[in-house]
């Protein structure tokens, strides 16, 4: 199995490597911004300027230089990032399919669920590192970028929203597991979970003004973790959880029985 | 007496309306180098991949050494070395990385003085293996993927169109390391091929597969007996009549002077047609396997 796991990490370690320097620069530069609107005490003027439709998501992440630093963690640029990157890399199946890996890989005596397994340990693994990078950048950020009298966010706070950042890659990989597991090309499982997963999370966006888009919204994903929620200390952190994990769990259940059961 | 080295009973698979394979069945002894003939689509992938549980079947049921392929399908491939029909790579990795993959993904460790020896055999030297998967030559992932099927030392090997784009002498090295493994370690081959001098150079027996169907399973030495003789007859002078026609007989050539006909079976009503005609000379050679190979297809079509 180790060795599975690891011939997955290779195949995406470049872009494992690329996406955790990203994040986490893009940690250490949200701190700076932060810094510089503290010293101007421009925060205000920074929420004004904020359309009516991401008032909700964001203006209490704008607010203060704590909230500022945490906006990482649920703007759409780094969220889909690892999203979509949880996306691809349970994805893999449907790519060994298609290029004919299986065909080398299951000659020898290895159950076909280790290969779902595999993925789901290599996406699981991949995108907890990812957001790990995000919490390094903050450090470094707040270390040495922030302003020495600045308070920082509170390290519950980080962590609860690394928990749902994580879980929500989780679901997402999930889904993109249980799809790819039936799927003869990686590109039509990646592409129809991650054109998915983009247009779940904009009707979420939309939700938040649109009262008819709110009722769909609570049967997405992306309800289920919003930022200024576990900034303002209104969340259910429990139920978010329990519902991301919920549906990782069916993803990945799908994905197993339909693996095991499937021409290859 | 155990089981056969591959038994396969009824099987089919079907996708929608189109047959891949129509009740097969045929069974493959212990120690035995068996070809699965076949033009293209004929079926033989198809099986094979069902010997090794990446198909399901529809019906029917295969098995290696006595282990089904589908309901003990592991213990039915830690029995097998496979060369897949496309060979699959990593781009990514060296040659020697790829093998080094592969071999810990066994249950056993692959001896290294089995692997060195599989190198030297298909010419795949140090600085071959140090190269990415990605620059290589078809022929040269061909040869690392009979390498990768040869090393685990399985006691069935199962091959799928082995020396499709290898170059005669690795084809020569893949016949001479056939006849090794089977001679030295008693190991059944099962190979798929079209090209009828390969299977005729390697294997014992074969099985001929025509749009899912089985056609016929023959030993090399029943077709070698049943192949048809050439018979040239020239006349001292032109001649018009025309050469006697029968089931057994093919028409190769009708010239005033010279006939060319192939002839299955005996040769004596032939011959005593000719008893009256300006008889010049007669010239008989044994065709090889594939003029019989060629027939029972051909019959299989009609």
């Amino acid at each position: 199995m180790l060795t599975l796991v690891r011939r997955s990490f290779g195949r995406v370690a470049v872009m494992f490597a690329v996406l955790a320097a990203l994040l986490a620069v893009f940690q250490v530069i949200i701190i700076a911004a932060a810094a510089s609107f503290d010293a101007a005490n421009s925060f205000g003027r920074l929420i004004d300027a904020l359309p009516q439709i991401l008032q909700g998501g964001f203006g209490l992440g704008l607010a203060s230089f704590a909230g500022m630093t945490t906006i990482g963690y649920y703007h759409p640029l780094p969220l889909m990032m690892i999203v979509q990157f949880a996306i691809y890399v349970a994805s893999e199946p449907a790519g060994d399919v298609e290029a004919g890996l299986v065909d080398l890989v299951l000659a020898r005596p290895l159950p076909r669920a280790q290969l779902v397994t595999r993925s789901i340990l290599a996406m699981a693994a991949l995108t907890l590192g990812l957001t790990v990078a995000m919490g390094l950048g903050t450090g470094i950020g707040m270390s040495a970028v922030a302003p020495r009298t600045a308070v920082g966010p509170a390290p519950r706070t980080v962590v609860t929203m690394m928990a749902h950042l994580v879980m929500v890659a989780w679901a997402s990989g999930a889904v993109a597991l249980a799809v790819a597991a039936r799927s003869r090309r990686r590109v039509t499982a990646q592409a129809t979970v991650a054109v998915g997963a983009a247009a779940l999370y904009l009707v979420d966006v939309v939700g938040e003004t649109w009262p008819r888009a709110r009722a769909v919204a609570r049967l997405l994903p992306f309800h289920y973790y919003h930022g200024a929620a576990v900034l303002s200390g209104t969340a259910n952190t429990p139920l978010d959880l329990s519902v991301l994990g919920a549906i990782a769990v069916t993803g990945l259940a799908v994905a197993y029985w339909q693996f095991s059961r499937r021409d290859l | 007496m155990g089981a056969p080295a591959i038994n396969v009973s009824a099987l089919s698979k079907y996708y929608g309306t189109v047959i891949g394979v129509d009740h097969l069945t045929l069974e493959v002894e212990t120690g035995e180098v068996f070809g699965f003939l076949g033009a293209n689509g004929a079926g033989k992938t198809t099986t094979i991949r069902m010997l090794v549980d990446l198909l399901r079947p529809t019906s029917g049921h295969a098995s290696i050494l006595g282990f089904d392929c589908q309901r003990d399908s592991r213990d039915a491939r830690r029995r097998v070395g496979y060369l897949p029909g496309d060979m699959p790579i990593y781009p990514e990795l060296t040659g020697a990385a790829y093998i080094r993959f592969l071999a810990s993904l066994d249950d056993e460790p692959v001896p290294a003085s089995r692997l060195s020896a599989l190198f030297r055999r298909f010419d795949v030297s140090e600085l071959d293996l140090s190269r990415r998967m990605r620059d290589y030559s078809h022929g040269m992932k061909r040869k690392l993927g009979i390498i990768q099927a040869l090393m685990r030392s399985a006691p069935v090997l199962i091959l799928d169109e082995p020396t499709s784009g290898l170059d005669p002498l690795m084809i020569e090295a893949f016949a001479e390391t056939v006849d090794e493994v089977s001679r030295e370690t008693g190991a059944t081959v099962f190979l798929s091929s079209h090209v009828l001098s390969e299977v005729e150079r390697v294997c014992q027996r074969i099985a001929l597969v025509r749009s899912g169907r089985l056609v016929a399973v023959r030993s090399l030495g029943e077709l070698r007996a049943a192949a048809p003789r050439r018979v040239t007859v020239t006349f001292a002078q032109p001649v018009g009549s025309r050469p006697p026609a029968g089931p057994d007989v093919t028409l190769v050539a009708c010239e005033p002077q010279r006939w060319v006909i192939d002839v299955h079976g005996p040769l004596g009503a032939m011959m005593a047609s000719l008893g009256q005609l300006p008889v010049a000379d007669i010239d008989v050679d044994r065709l090889g396997v594939e003029a019989e190979i060629m027939r029972l297809f051909t019959d299989a079509r009609c």
